[in-house]
C-alpha cells in the first residue's frame, strides 16, 4: 500500500469520496425511479439525478458542526451530508427503521444530529428555517454556517425574499445555494423568473451572488468554500447559483413534454459523473478500473440497502401513530396528557 | 418554584399590582435572565418596546443581539424562530396582530408544528409565537380577529390565551420553558388591565384551567377577555340568586377537560363564551368533548355565545354589537336556567 | 286491458273500511283466488281475494286510510297495459281526499297528508306526533334511573315540557314521605306506577310489592301535561254513530229485575266440576259453562215462548224474525264488539258454551266473519266483572232490546218470611217502544228470570 501511496494523487481520497457520493446518489435515484414504476414505493419522490455535483460539491465545503436545510428534491443533499442509503431507502418505504421512523418519507428526510435540518415539501418552506439556523449560529459565536438549498422556483416565493433580506440585514452566516435546474415543475425559468440569473437577486439584499456551472463538482465546491469562508468570518450571507439540470421529470408522473429532446441531450452530454470521472482520469487520480470498482461497490451498497429496506425492515406499529407530535404531551382519554405526571 | 392560585390568594408571597403588558414583559425578562438561549424577534419589539409595550425596556437591558427588530416579514420571523429553535435556542417571536398570522402560517403550521413528528421525534421546536387579537379598538376587520380556532385544527401547536396579568406571566414562562411550539395569544384590550402578581419566579402549568367562582347551577366557561366579562356577570348574578360556576380555560390546548367535566357533572348546564365568530368556533371542540364524556349529566343542551359571523366592523357601536357583551352573557345564562 | 280492483263490501252493514295490509306488490302477478290484501272494517280484519287474473299494475289506496265501499283501490291488467288518464283522480280518491273539501273545514292532524292537488304526490310533513314521546334531559334520565322513578308519571317543567332533573328531585321529595319497600319502589318503576298515589296495606300504610301488583295497568297518560288527540279507529267511529242513532231514534224504556242466581250458580259449578280450568275447544271436548251461556239459553228459550219480542222496527212495519240469534257484548282494548251466536234456540247448554267460547276467541283476535256479528235479535251485556250492580244499556240498532246484567252478590233476601243469604243479580232490559210494549217486555224478562231461577230446564 505504501508503495501506491507515493504515486497517489494528493486529492485521490477526496475525489474518490466525491465520485463515490455522486455515484451513490445516481444509483439511489435510479433505484427510486424503478421502485416507483413498479409501485413498490408509495407516495411522491422527486429525483435528484443530474444535479449530483451541486449537492456533493456544496456539502464538501462545510464541516460536521455546520447545518444544511433541504428540499423536496433532497435525497442528494442527504447523501452528500453523510446519509446512509439503507436508512434513506427505509424512510422512503415508510419503514420504522427509516431516518424519520417512517413518518416523513421522501420529502421530509432529516438527520438533525448530523446537521441536516430536514427537507420540506413546501417550495421555499425551509429558507426562513435556514435563516433562523443562521441566526442561531451567529448567536453561538462559533463560526458555524448554514447551507440553504433551494431551487429556481423557490427564488420567486415570498419566503425567499423575506429571508434573504433578513440575512442581509442581520449579516447571518447562511449560504443560499440555488439549484437552478431551469424549470419549476413544467414552467421554465424563462417564463417564470423576471431575471434569468438568480444570482442577480443577491444585490437586492446587499449580499454577493455568483452563478456557476453546477455540473462541475469542484467548481461548486470552490464557490461554496469562498462563501463559507466569508460567512465564518462574519462577512454575512451569500447567494451561490448553480446552473444544473434534472434528468427525470418533476415527479414520476411527469411526461416532460415541456422540454425538448435536444435540450435534454445537451445536458446528458454534460453528465456531472461522467465529467468528473473523465476529469479524475485525466488528472491521474483514478483509473478506469478503479472507477468501475467504485461503481460496483456502490451497487453492492445499494443492493444491501434495498434488502434492508424492503425485506428486513418492518412497518411502524400503528401504536406509534400518536407519538412525537409533542415533546411533552401525548393524546390521552380527555385530550392532551403530559408524558409524565407532574407532582 | 410553582405557585398555585391558592398561594397567590393566601398572600403567601409578596404581591404587586401590575399591568398585563408588564406581566408579559416581566416574564420575558425573567426568562431571558434565567436562560441565555431565550431571545426575542419581531417587528418594533426592540427600540419601540412593542406595539403594546410588551417588550418595553428589554432592548435596553439585553441589547440588539437578543432583542431583534425585524423587517415586516411575518414568514421570515416565524420561520427563523423555527430554525433557531431546532438549533437549540428558545426564540420568542412576535406577530404584532393575530390577523397577520396568515402570512406566517406556512412556517408556523407546516414547518414548526410538524417538524418534530415528520422527523421521527428526532428534533423539537421549543419556540413561542406571541401575538394578540380581539376587537375593541375600532381598527376593523384586519386588525381585530380572534383566530385561535384555526390553530386548534393543527396538531403540534399548544395554544394559550391568558386573561389576567397573573395568568399571562405564569403561562408565558411555562410556554418559554416548554419544548413544544406554543401560540401565546394576548388580547389588545387587556394590556392595560391590572392585576395582582406575585413577585419572584412562578410558573403556571399548561393545561390547567382556573375556577374563578364556584357554583352549582350552571358552568360558564370562557377564555381571554370574554372570561373577564363572564366572571363579572357571574359575580353580579350571584347577588340575584343565580349560582354560576365560572371557569377560565386559560389554554385551548392542552384543554383542562377534567376541570370542565367535574364542573358539568355538578351543575348539569354549560355555557361557552368566545370572541371568535360562531362558525366553527374553538368552543365547538370544547362542547363536543364535554358532550362525549358527560352526556348523561347534561340537564340542558350545551350552549355557546360567540361573535357574529361578520368581519369585525369599525364603527364602535357595531363593533360592540358584534362580540358578546355582559348583557348577552347574562341573557344566555338565564335562558339556559329556564 | 286495465281492470279496477274495488274496496269490497263484505257484510250487510259495511259501508267503509281501510286497507290493513297489501299482500301483493306492484308488478306481482295475481291469479283468481289469490289473497291480494287485507281490509279492516269496524268489526274485523278480513282477507280479500282477487276475482281477476293478471298483474297488479298500480296500488292506489294506502294502508290505514278509511275509504267507502267501491272505491277503486288498485289497478290490474297485462304488463303492457298503460295506466289510465284519470290516474291522479283515482289516486286522490283512494287517499280519501274529497275534491271539494276546503282545508280549513277539516282540522289538519299532524302527520296526515294535506289535501293534494291533482297529480302531485306529497309526503306528510314529518312533525313529531305530540304526546307519545317523553322528552327528558340526560341528567334527569340518569337520576330517575338511579332512584327508580318512572319517567312517564312526571310532568316536565323544562322548555317544551322537557323533564329535567328538578322534576325528578321534586318527585323524589314527595316519595320520601311515602313509606315503601325497595321491591315496591322497583316494581312501581317498572310498571309506571306513581307510589305517591297509592295507599299501602302494610303497617302504618307501608306500600309493599303486593300493593303495587294489585294496581291494574294504567292507560298511557298524556306526557308533559299536554292535551292530545287520538285518531278514531273504524270501530270507534262506528260505535259512536250507531249508539247516537240508537238513542236518537229508538224510544228506550227500561225494566229492572232482581234474579236469584243461587241455583244457576250451583248448576254451573256442578257442570264445570269435572272440567279442567281451560278445556280446549279444539279437542271437541266440553267447554266450561259461563254465566253468559246460562243467560243466552234463558233468553233464547224466552224468545221461543214470546215470539213478539223477537222483532225489529221496520219504519213502516214490524219485522218478526224467524230465527233466534243472540249477541254477546265483548270488550276489547279498542272498544266493543258483539259476536252473535246463531240459532241459540237450537243449542243446548253444552253446545252454547262451545259456540260462545269460539265466538269470544274470534272476537278477541278480530277474526269474526260478517255473519258472526250481524243479525242478532238481542244483545246481552255483562258488566258484573267490574262490580257494576246494575246499568241501563243502549239498544243495538236493528234490535229491539238489550239485556244489561250486573254482578252476582250475596244479599239478604226475604223468602217465606225468613231472611236468607242468596246470590242475587240485578238486570235491566232496555226495549224499543216502537216495536215492543211494556207488557211483552215484562213477560219476556219474567220468563228469563224464572228460567234462571230454575235452571235445570236450561241444560
Amino acid at each position: 500500500m505504501s508503495k501506491q501511496a507515493a504515486n497517489e494523487h494528493p486529492h485521490k481520497a477526496e475525489w474518490t469520496n466525491y465520485l463515490r457520493k455522486m455515484m451513490m446518489i445516481r444509483a439511489f435515484e435510479e433505484k427510486i425511479f424503478d421502485l416507483l414504476a413498479r409501485d413498490v414505493l408509495k407516495g411522491a419522490s422527486h429525483v435528484y439525478a443530474g444535479e449530483e455535483a451541486v449537492g456533493v460539491g456544496a456539502c464538501a465545503a462545510i464541516g460536521p458542526k455546520d447545518y444544511i436545510t433541504s428540499t423536496h428534491r433532497g435525497h442528494g443533499h442527504c447523501v452528500a451530508r453523510g446519509g446512509e442509503l439503507k436508512f434513506m431507502l427505509a424512510e422512503l418505504c415508510g419503514k420504522a427503521t427509516g431516518y424519520c421512523k417512517g413518518k416523513g418519507g421522501s420529502m421530509h428526510i432529516a438527520d438533525v444530529k448530523a446537521g441536516n435540518l430536514g427537507a420540506t415539501g413546501i417550495v421555499g418552506g425551509n429558507i426562513p428555517v435556514a435563516t433562523g439556523a443562521g441566526l442561531a449560529c451567529k448567536l453561538n459565536g462559533k463560526q458555524q454556517v448554514v447551507l440553504c438549498f433551494f431551487g429556481d422556483g423557490a427564488s420567486n416565493t415570498g419566503t425567499f425574499h423575506e429571508s434573504l433580506n433578513m440575512a442581509g440585514v442581520w449579516k447571518l452566516p447562511v449560504i443560499y445555494v440555488c439549484e437552478n435546474n431551469l424549470y419549476g415543475m413544467s414552467v421554465s425559468t424563462a417564463r417564470a423568473c423576471a431575471v434569468q440569473d438568480i444570482s442577480v437577486r443577491a444585490a437586492s439584499y446587499n449580499m454577493p451572488g455568483v452563478t456557476i456551472d453546477g455540473q462541475k463538482v469542484l467548481e461548486v465546491k470552490a464557490a461554496v468554500e469562498k462563501a463559507v469562508a466569508n460567512a465564518r468570518t462574519g462577512g454575512g450571507p451569500m447567494l451561490v447559483e448553480c446552473k444544473t439540470y434534472r434528468y427525470y421529470g418533476h415527479s414520476r408522473s411527469d411526461p416532460r413534454n415541456y422540454r425538448t429532446k435536444e435540450e435534454e441531450k445537451c445536458w446528458h452530454d454534460r453528465d456531472p459523473i461522467m465529467l468528473f470521472s473523465q476529469y479524475v482520469i485525466v488528472q491521474g487520480a483514478l483509473t478506469e478500473a478503479e472507477i468501475a470498482a467504485l461503481q460496483k461497490d456502490v451497487d453492492r451498497e445499494l443492493a444491501e440497502a434495498e434488502d434492508f429496506a424492503l425485506k428486513q425492515s418492518p412497518y411502524p406499529d400503528p401504536s406509534t401513530l400518536l407519538e412525537d407530535v409533542y415533546a411533552e404531551w401525548i393524546e390521552g382519554k380527555y385530550g392532551l396528557e403530559p408524558y409524565e405526571s407532574k407532582a | 418554584m410553582r405557585i398555585t392560585a391558592d398561594d397567590a390568594k393566601t398572600g403567601k408571597h409578596d404581591m404587586a399590582e401590575i399591568h398585563y403588558w408588564q406581566a408579559v414583559r416581566d416574564a420575558l425578562r425573567e426568562e431571558m435572565i434565567r436562560d441565555p438561549r431565550v431571545f426575542i424577534l419581531g417587528e418594533d419589539v426592540a427600540i419601540y418596546g412593542g406595539a403594546y409595550g410588551a417588550t418595553r425596556g428589554l432592548y435596553e437591558e439585553f441589547g440588539a443581539e437578543r432583542v431583534r427588530d425585524s423587517a415586516i416579514s411575518e414568514a421570515a420571523i416565524a420561520g427563523a424562530a423555527v430554525g433557531a429553535a431546532m438549533c437549540g435556542y428558545r426564540p420568542v417571536a412576535e406577530i404584532m396582530y393575530m390577523d397577520f398570522m396568515t402570512i406566517a402560517m406556512d412556517q408556523f403550521c407546516n414547518q414548526g408544528a410538524k417538524n418534530r413528528y415528520m422527523f421521527g421525534g428526532k428534533t423539537c421546536v421549543p419556540m413561542v409565537l406571541r401575538t394578540e387579537g380581539g376587537a375593541g379598538r375600532s381598527i376593523a376587520a384586519q386588525h381585530s380577529q380572534s383566530l385561535e380556532a384555526w390553530f386548534l385544527h393543527v396538531p403540534g401547536i399548544l395554544i394559550v390565551c391568558p386573561a389576567t396579568p397573573y395568568d399571562a406571566k405564569g403561562l408565558l414562562k411555562a410556554a418559554i420553558r416548554s419544548n413544544d411550539p406554543v401560540l401565546f395569544i394576548e388580547h389588545k384590550m387587556l394590556y392595560g388591565t391590572k392585576g395582582e402578581v406575585p413577585e419572584g419566579d412562578y410558573v403556571l402549568p399548561l393545561g390547567q384551567a382556573a375556577v374563578r367562582r364556584e357554583g352549582k347551577q350552571i358552568t360558564v366557561a370562557s377564555y381571554s377577555r370574554m372570561a373577564l366579562r363572564c366572571n363579572a356577570v357571574c359575580q353580579k348574578l350571584a347577588g340575584q340568586g343565580v349560582d354560576a360556576e365560572m371557569i377560565d380555560l386559560r389554554c385551548l390546548r392542552p384543554l383542562d377537560l377534567r376541570c370542565l367535566l367535574q364542573s358539568v357533572k355538578k351543575t348539569g348546564r354549560l355555557l361557552l363564551v368566545s370572541e371568535g365568530c360562531a362558525d366553527n368556533n374553538a368552543v365547538n371542540e370544547v362542547a363536543m368533548r364535554v358532550m362525549e364524556h358527560a352526556f348523561d349529566y347534561l340537564d340542558a343542551p350545551i350552549a355557546r355565545l360567540c361573535a357574529a359571523n361578520v368581519p369585525v366592523p369599525m364603527s364602535p357601536p357595531l363593533e360592540d354589537a358584534a362580540i358578546p357583551n355582559e348583557a348577552a352573557i347574562e341573557k344566555a345564562i338565564r335562558e339556559i336556567l329556564k | 286491458m286495465i281492470q279496477q280492483i274495488l274496496m269490497p263490501k263484505l257484510g250487510e252493514t259495511m259501508t267503509e273500511a281501510s286497507v290493513e295490509k297489501w299482500r301483493k306488490a306492484e308488478g306481482d302477478p295475481i291469479r283468481k283466488g289469490d289473497v291480494i290484501l287485507e281490509i279492516t272494517t269496524d268489526k274485523a280484519t278480513l282477507e280479500v281475494e282477487s276475482s281477476i287474473a293478471g298483474v297488479l299494475k298500480k296500488i292506489l289506496a294506502p294502508e290505514k286510510v278509511t275509504l267507502p265501499v267501491n272505491t277503486v283501490i288498485a289497478l290490474a291488467g297485462e304488463p303492457a297495459d298503460a295506466l289510465p288518464d284519470n290516474l291522479n283522480e283515482l289516486l286522490a280518491a283512494a287517499r280519501g281526499e274529497k275534491a271539494t273539501e276546503a282545508p280549513a273545514a277539516k282540522p289538519a292532524s299532524e302527520g296526515a297528508p294535506a289535501a293534494a292537488p291533482a297529480g302531485v304526490e306529497i309526503e306528510a310533513e314529518a312533525l313529531p306526533a305530540p304526546s307519545s314521546r317523553l322528552f327528558v334531559s340526560p341528567r334527569a334520565r340518569m337520576r330517575a334511573k338511579e332512584a327508580h322513578v318512572p319517567l312517564q308519571i312526571l310532568r316536565g317543567s323544562g322548555p317544551a315540557g322537557r323533564i329535567v332533573e328538578k322534576d325528578v328531585l321534586a318527585y323524589l321529595a314527595r316519595r320520601e314521605q311515602v313509606r315503601a319497600t325497595p321491591t315496591a319502589i322497583e316494581l312501581a318503576c317498572e310498571r309506571g306506577i306513581d307510589l305517591t298515589a297509592l295507599r299501602g296495606t302494610g303497617p302504618g300504610g307501608k306500600i309493599s310489592k303486593e300493593d303495587v301488583l294489585a294496581v291494574k295497568a294504567a292507560p298511557a297518560r298524556p306526557a308533559a301535561g299536554r292535551e292530545r288527540r287520538v285518531e278514531l279507529t273504524p270501530m270507534r267511529r262506528i260505535v259512536a254513530e250507531r249508539m247516537t242513532k240508537s238513542k236518537r231514534e229508538a224510544p228506550h224504556f227500561y225494566l229492572t229485575m232482581e234474579v236469584d242466581m243461587t241455583s244457576a250458580a250451583a248448576l254451573r259449578a256442578k257442570l264445570n266440576a269435572d272440567l279442567p280450568a281451560e278445556a280446549s275447544a279444539k279437542a271437541g271436548g266440553k267447554m266450561r259453562v259461563g254465566f253468559h251461556d246460562l243467560l243466552i239459553r234463558a233468553c233464547a228459550k224466552s224468545f221461543g215462548e214470546n215470539p213478539m219480542m223477537n222483532v225489529a222496527w221496520g219504519g213502516d212495519h214490524i219485522r218478526v224474525r224467524a230465527e233466534t240469534h243472540i249477541g254477546l257484548a265483548v270488550a276489547l282494548d279498542e272498544g266493543l264488539i258483539v259476536p252473535v251466536l246463531r240459532n241459540a234456540d237450537q243449542l243446548n247448554l253444552a253446545a252454547t258454551a262451545r259456540a260462545s267460547a269460539q265466538l269470544i276467541e274470534k272476537a278477541r283476535s278480530k277474526r269474526l266473519l260478517p255473519d258472526e256479528y250481524e243479525g242478532g235479535c238481542l244483545t246481552i251485556s255483562n258488566l258484573g266483572m267490574f262490580d257494576v250492580d246494575n246499568f241501563i244499556p243502549v239498544i243495538n240498532p236493528g234490535e229491539s232490546a238489550i239485556l244489561g246484567v250486573g254482578r252476582i252478590a250475596q244479599k239478604p233476601v226475604v223468602i217465606a218470611g225468613g231472611i236468607h243469604v242468596r246470590s242475587m243479580m240485578s238486570c235491566t232490559l232496555s226495549a224499543d217502544h216502537r216495536s215492543v210494549d211494556g207488557a211483552i217486555a215484562a213477560k219476556f224478562l219474567k220468563r228469563v228470570k224464572e228460567l234462571l231461577e230454575n235452571p235445570e230446564a236450561l241444560a
